[in-house]
């Protein structure tokens, strides 16, 4: 029974390692975009905009938009 | 690629999918074992046991899933919104069943330690809240974010459902195939009669 209840938290923490590592690459075209989407939404309502443009963008489109944001605040 | 600024972002999701199906195997074994159910090849401590520790690390995730969710600082959610439900300001519809079915676990986590006070009958009433928080959480996860929409993860969806609908589906069936309690002495009793008849055919 101590067995089964270590392996089942292992596989558990694997997994969950797993999804994290593939969110962002494999499963992720909906991720990157969903979080793209709550960078605009969010960022509006809670006056977060220069935390969201000091971070590392998650899609190609949002880092070439942090980018030239930046730059041109510069 | 997992940056160090993202990797509460992810963390969250990753800790909310596992969640989702500890949560499953939670509700199957629960509902397995309920009404002096026991596993097929187990005996009924072993699946109590099973289900109770599966209750522990499905809420261990769900604690992580919840703290890295405030943690992140892309997405504003106040410790508030945690708590009470439909209050947070970033899709507060989904968000918000989240809370319910956080609120829920917390119920039955806290009647679960509080068990030999309170009582059996109180504890039993209480803990079919479990019921409600599976869909309520399962709900949660469709609507906060896609990934449990499409690719492996809405398998893995559907074989949650699927799961649980069988187990609730096997469990209904044996229930209502039982010999009522009132009848279950004279059923027994005639059963030795009926194999002597059957006998001297």
């Amino acid at each position: 029974m101590r067995a089964a209840t270590v392996s089942m938290t292992a596989a558990s923490l694997v997994a969950a390692g797993a999804i994290a590592v593939a969110l962002p690459s494999g499963i992720s075209h909906h991720a990157t975009a969903t979080r793209s989407t709550q960078s605009s939404g969010v960022s509006g309502s809670t006056s977060g905009t220069s935390r969201s443009l000091s971070r590392p963008a998650a899609t190609p489109t949002a880092s070439s938009g942090t980018s030239q944001a930046t730059s041109g605040g510069s | 690629m997992l940056a160090s600024s993202t990797v509460f972002w992810y963390a969250s999701r990753a800790t909310g999918v596992v969640a989702i199906a500890l949560l499953t195997a939670v509700i199957v074994l629960g509902i397995a074992v309920s009404r002096k159910g026991r596993l097929p090849g187990l005996p009924r401590f072993a699946g109590l046991h099973l289900h109770r520790y599966l209750s522990l690390l499905a809420v261990g995730f769900v604690a992580v899933h919840v703290l890295t969710a405030v943690a992140d600082s892309y997405v504003s959610i106040r410790l508030a919104a945690v708590i009470i439900p439909f209050t947070s300001a970033y899709k507060p519809i989904w968000l918000g069943l989240g809370t319910v079915a956080l609120d829920l676990i917390a119920a039955l986590i806290v009647t679960s330690a509080l068990r030999h006070r309170i009582g059996r009958r109180t504890w039993r009433s209480v803990h079919w809240l479990a019921y409600l928080s599976w869909p309520v959480a399962l709900a949660h996860g469709l609507g906060a974010s896609q990934d449990l929409r499409s690719g492996p993860l809405l398998a893995l969806t559907a074989v949650c459902t699927a799961a649980v609908l069988a187990t609730a589906g096997w469990r209904l069936t044996a229930a209502a195939l039982a010999v009522p309690r009132a009848r279950r002495v004279p059923t027994l009793m005639s059963a030795p009669q009926d194999l002597v008849r059957a006998g001297h055919r």
